[in-house]
């Protein structure tokens, strides 16, 4: 077996589409990474500087932070001292975000407990725009009531930039599986090597868990390799020391309830990341099985990448289409898909989208590696 | 050993491409004669397992050909020999080997005796892309050779193959059916007289006739006939006889043709051949030729 799936990633490695699209995909990751802190940024129209030169700043003055909380000195002073100070300007990022959802909301005339309150009326209103049931919005209630007030604070900016643009490096991790692993089965039909894989003894059996077992480690190696490079490049440029700080503190957790720190949900997303990936090879072998050329299944693993990052918002008012579109993987590899705030009911228990989806591939990848299998095994060499 | 094939039937959409094939193959050589459509590359892939027949079935020693044992002792080149461009020769071989469960060593062993067999030896670390038709071909028969079959299924092996290559190709093949069963088909009817024990002859699916070249020949013999007609009556020949060849020779036109009567005072008759029976039941027109008999 292991002389098969060594053959199988030769075969795989040995295609120039694979190359160029490795290189495309790590030339991306390390493009995104330091999208962030390209040109300049300005204020009242005005250029104040290098984005790269503020994040510095931002960074070392949430450093500088780190173990305080948001209590009411942190407010007083915070309404003290204005926008124009580096530490405090991912707390007016957080009032935006409010002042977005309850109309104005001032952080120079707020104190903690006017902070607090915000937020609650906020999620509030953010559950009827999502038109949560009465045991959802109770669920996160009582979700957000063990998070532990007042939050801690620190530097949050690598696990924000993180989460931002992990979903859109996901989407391109996908398309990139999907061209490596388009040719697994359907290059075999239409370079004739099927009548001779077919006709051999592993043919119809060892081959083909061969073949499964190369394109979910591929798609797992490769999203561990690629998201593994990005983390590198946002914790040289951003910092990570904010890993213990819980998720509400950053724009990316807001709007959650989850009670979970910022490393704990770079834990879960990455996972989610990971059953994504599978998910995609799992689904592009089997178009790849069951079509002549990798062509086809490339076109097809498009439509299934990126359409549910259109349709996403379309269908965000209709219940039953937002859960399937949010579980399929290109959306569980956005933060926000991971944690939306719809949740899958049995009974009175209540299970985020991490929780039960991968469930669901693991019920979806079973059967399609069956068919898979069957596919392949009963190819019939026609022409 | 014995392959059986029990009523053996394929069809695609309105065409019957295998019909009702009941045969028992045993050790040896059989050739398998048929024009293009004959149905010889279908009967041959289901003889492999990689298509199964509509009805009927075939089987080696009680074994199904869709079974893994089958499977282990057989040897298939296809007719569309399909390869990896960017693998050597060497890997190649090295990967059919352990899709066909040879252990690495011996695999490796085999491989460089079998790429010295097909006169590879020098291009082993050569990328197949580089290779000629008749070299990719050799490699292919290499490859079917990897786990010393019991069935070998060559299907146009000697397509792209130059004159030597055929001839030691031939001498290879003659060897290997003393013990066990090598199926071949091929449009070079010189090879299949050469090499084969029995042949199969096949058309619209239907096997219409087997034996050894003696055997088979007998359907026309003393009905082959060669002659030196003058330019003006060939019209005449064509229209009445099957004609198998026409050539001028001496100012006159050399005709060899099938007729159940003496077609001329001077005509002579001739053994037959392979090639006469082949074209006698293949050519365009046959019709013709039959109409005599």
């Amino acid at each position: 077996m292991r002389e098969l799936i060594k053959y199988e990633y030769k075969k795989i490695f040995q295609r120039r589409s694979t190359w160029i699209s490795l290189i495309v995909a790590v030339m991306w990751i390390l493009f995104s990474g330091i999208s962030g802190v390209l040109g300049d940024y300005y204020v009242d129209g005005e250029k104040a500087g290098s984005r790269l030169s503020k994040v510095r700043k931002e960074r070392a003055a949430l450093e500088e932070m780190t173990g305080q909380k948001l209590d009411e000195a942190f407010f007083r002073e915070a309404g003290n001292q204005g926008r124009e100070q580096e530490k405090y300007s991912q707390l007016y990022v957080l009032y935006a975000m409010m002042a977005g959802q309850i109309g104005e909301v001032e952080l120079e005339k707020s104190n903690e407990m006017d902070f607090y309150e915000y937020r609650s009326q906020m999620l509030e209103k953010i559950f009827q725009k999502e038109k949560l049931s009465a045991g959802e919005a109770a669920f996160h209630r009582k979700e957000g009531e063990q998070v532990k007030i007042p939050y801690d604070y620190g530097n949050m900016l690598g696990f924000d930039q993180y989460f931002r643009i992990q979903g859109t490096n996901g989407a391109i991790l996908a398309f990139v599986i999907a061209i490596c692993l388009a040719p697994i089965f359907s290059l075999e039909y239409s370079s004739h090597m099927d009548s001779l894989i077919l006709s051999s003894r592993f043919g119809k059996n060892k081959v083909i868990q061969a073949k499964l077992i190369t394109g979910i480690s591929f798609s797992l190696l490769f999203t561990l390799l690629l998201f593994g490079i990005f983390f590198l490049e946002i914790k040289g440029v951003y910092g990570l020391s904010g890993w213990n700080l819980p998720v509400q503190v950053s724009a990316s957790g807001f709007y959650l309830s989850i009670p979970i720190n910022l490393l704990e949900m770079l834990v879960i997303s990455t996972a989610c990341c990971l059953a994504a990936s599978c998910m995609t090879a799992v689904f592009v072998m089997f178009c790849s099985s069951r079509m002549n050329t990798p062509f086809g299944v490339i076109i097809i693993s498009f439509i299934f990448i990126f359409l549910p990052e259109i349709l996403i918002l379309a269908v965000a008012e209709y219940r039953s289409l937002f859960m399937i579109v949010n579980s399929m993987p290109t959306s569980m590899m956005h933060a926000n898909g991971v944690m939306a705030d719809q949740l899958f009911a049995v009974g009175n228990h209540y299970f985020y989208f991490f929780q039960f989806v991968p469930v669901v591939y693991v019920l979806l990848i079973l059967p399609l590696t069956m068919w898979i299998r069957r596919s392949f095994r009963n190819h019939q060499i026609i022409s | 050993m014995e392959l059986v094939f029990n009523r053996v039937t394929k069809q695609y959409k309105n065409k019957r491409a295998v019909e009702q094939i009941s045969m028992t193959l045993t050790k040896g050589v059989y050739g398998l004669l048929g024009a293009n459509g004959a149905g010889k590359t279908t009967l041959m892939r289901m003889m492999c397992g990689v298509l199964k027949p509509d009805s009927g079935e075939i089987l080696y020693d009680g074994i199904k050909v869709e079974e893994e044992k089958y499977r282990d002792i057989l040897g298939y080149l296809p007719q569309e020999f399909g390869y990896y461009p960017d693998f050597t020769a060497m890997d190649f071989l090295m990967y059919l080997a352990s899709l066909k469960g040879i252990p690495k060593k011996q695999a490796k062993e085999r491989s460089e005796r079998l790429l010295n067999l097909v006169g590879l030896e020098q291009m082993k670390g050569q990328k197949i892309k580089i290779f000629s038709g008749g070299m990719k071909q050799r490699l292919g028969i290499a490859q079917s050779l990897l786990n010393d079959p019991k069935v070998l299924v060559l299907d146009e092996p000697t397509a792209g193959l130059d004159p030597k290559e055929r001839v030691k190709f031939r001498n290879l093949i003659s060897k290997l059916g003393s013990d066990r069963i090598v199926i071949l088909s091929t449009h070079i009817v010189s090879d299949i007289e050469h090499i084969a024990d029995v042949i199969l002859l096949m058309k619209d699916g239907r096997m219409i006739h087997g034996g050894s070249l003696e055997e088979i020949v007998k359907v026309i013999e003393g009905n082959v006939w060669e002659c030196r007609v003058e330019d003006h009556l060939v019209e005449k020949f064509v229209e009445d006889c099957l004609v198998l060849n026409i050539r001028q020779e001496k100012g006159k036109t050399f005709l060899r043709l099938i007729c159940k009567k003496k077609p001329l005072e001077t005509a002579v008759n001739v053994t037959a051949a392979l090639e006469d029976l082949y074209l006698y039941y293949f050519n365009d027109k046959e019709e013709i030729g039959r109409k005599e008999e």
